[in-house]
């Protein structure tokens, strides 16, 4: 059967990151491994009940079959080890936290000054007269007038987190639920009728009880991270329509080109939102202490998606 | 009780159980025959797991390979067969099985 260009370019980028997702096999085994799926892709489209996309949804992402190829070997699955920047929300966290402390003292003592300036157009949060100064944009935290100065590139921790991933078909759910203290969370819309998720969980509990972070109740999944974990840092890809729902503490949200109703609450952190390109929203952003960038999107048209956005301190990115 | 998480732990087990079963039964099978075998006995599994689920067992010497090119479809096919090692292991999980759903039977 001859593929047409589409079909073969899909296919060779395919096998490409199969490759390289399985650079931890010898090339012989490898080359087999890549012969035989070519071969029953190959043969399952002259079969001609379904098309190529269809036979890649069911054999896996990539990423999906070189993990479970890994896996079935006794080898880690396929992760990109992130350098884990869980200070930065553990620090937010802290620093927020401190933060409103000191603002609450000086308020009791009736200050007069200003206790707060934002710049919206540096990103530059003075508090109480320059005492702590925060630039957003360079991730920078000054106290005492530069006596201490915190950067963010001068703290790593490069943390290993456990793995926790998964997929499931979407079947009869319409909410997913996403609960977190301290996360980094990634949100895509795919075209498969499955939800799926690639997380790295940090400072779990030895007692760490899987089942309690997902729960299923009828037509709503929920992942609750907050009691079992410290941190998590999560991929999901969701199939169109599907609403979510997504209340994290600390961190950072981002929604890649959501096709469905979205909330997100986030207490303190970077809220981005990517829209589909011609897909019309209705976006209500709020910010109590920062900023939201980008443009307002107001449809009133019947097919637009809601999206709710919601950070205490912090701010919301839309993107053009 | 979450039926589903049930059967999710229910199927580990079973669907080895079942391709080394499927094998005895047939000479030998490709892939995408098994798949189009356990379908049709009502053995929902999808290619993303079974494939390296054979890897795996032949590593593990259960299963032997071989490869034909030669054939009406005109792709390399990679057929799989039964190895000594795992008629014994099939021959033990069979009377595990009977004996499993015996107990059941007798509650």
């Amino acid at each position: 059967m001859e593929l047409n260009d589409r079909q073969q370019l899909i296919l060779n980028k395919y096998f490409k990151e199969l490759e390289r997702h399985l650079e931890a096999i010898g090339a012989g085994d490898r080359a087999e491994i890549i012969l035989e799926l070519q071969g029953h892709i190959l043969e399952s489209l002259e079969k001609g009940d379904r098309d190529l996309e269809e036979i890649l949804a069911s054999l896996g992402t990539a990423k999906q079959v070189a993990s479970r190829y890994l896996i079935e070997r006794g080898h880690s699955p396929v992760f990109h080890k992130k350098k884990a920047h869980v200070f930065w929300w553990v620090f937010g966290g802290i620093s927020s936290a401190f933060v409103l402390v000191v603002i609450l003292a000086v308020l009791l003592f009736q200050a007069l000054t200003p206790l707060i300036q934002y710049d919206d157009r540096t990103g530059h949060l003075s508090i109480l007269g320059g005492m702590i100064e925060v630039n957003e944009h360079e991730d920078q935290v000054s106290l005492g007038k530069g006596l201490i100065n915190i950067h963010s590139d001068d703290i790593d921790i490069d943390v290993e987190g456990t793995e926790y991933n998964g997929s499931f078909s979407r079947e009869n759910l319409k909410l997913l639920k996403v609960n977190a203290l301290n996360a980094s969370l990634e949100f895509e819309t795919t075209r498969q009728d499955s939800i799926s998720y690639e997380c790295e969980l940090f400072r779990v509990g030895e007692d760490f009880p899987v089942s309690a972070i997902q729960q299923e109740e009828e037509s709503v999944l929920a992942f609750n991270f907050r009691d079992a974990v410290g941190a998590v840092s999560c991929e999901f890809q969701l199939p169109e329509g599907l609403a979510y729902e997504v209340d994290v503490t600390n961190g950072k949200v981002e929604l890649n080109e959501p096709l469905q109703d979205v909330k997100v609450e986030l207490g303190n952190g970077k809220l981005e939102f990517e829209p589909y390109p011609n897909q019309a929203y209705s976006v209500r952003s709020e910010v109590k202490l920062g900023s939201v960038h980008g443009p307002s999107l107001e449809s009133t048209k019947p097919e637009a998606y809601r999206i709710d956005l919601s950070v205490l301190n912090g701010s919301i990115e839309i993107n053009d | 009780m979450d039926l589903s998480k049930w059967k999710s732990q229910l199927r580990k087990g079973f669907i080895e159980f079942s391709l080394l079963k499927l094998l005895s039964r047939r000479e030998r099978l490709y892939g995408l025959e098994m798949l189009e075998s356990l379908s049709d006995a009502g053995i929902e599994l999808s290619e993303g797991t079974l494939y390296p689920l054979l890897n795996r067992l032949v590593r593990e010497k259960y299963l032997l390979t071989s490869w034909e090119t030669k054939n009406l479809s005109g792709h390399p096919r990679k057929y799989y067969r039964l190895s000594a090692k795992a008629s014994d292991a099939l021959a033990r999980m069979e009377t595990e099985w009977n004996g499993l759903v015996q107990t059941v039977e007798n509650l």
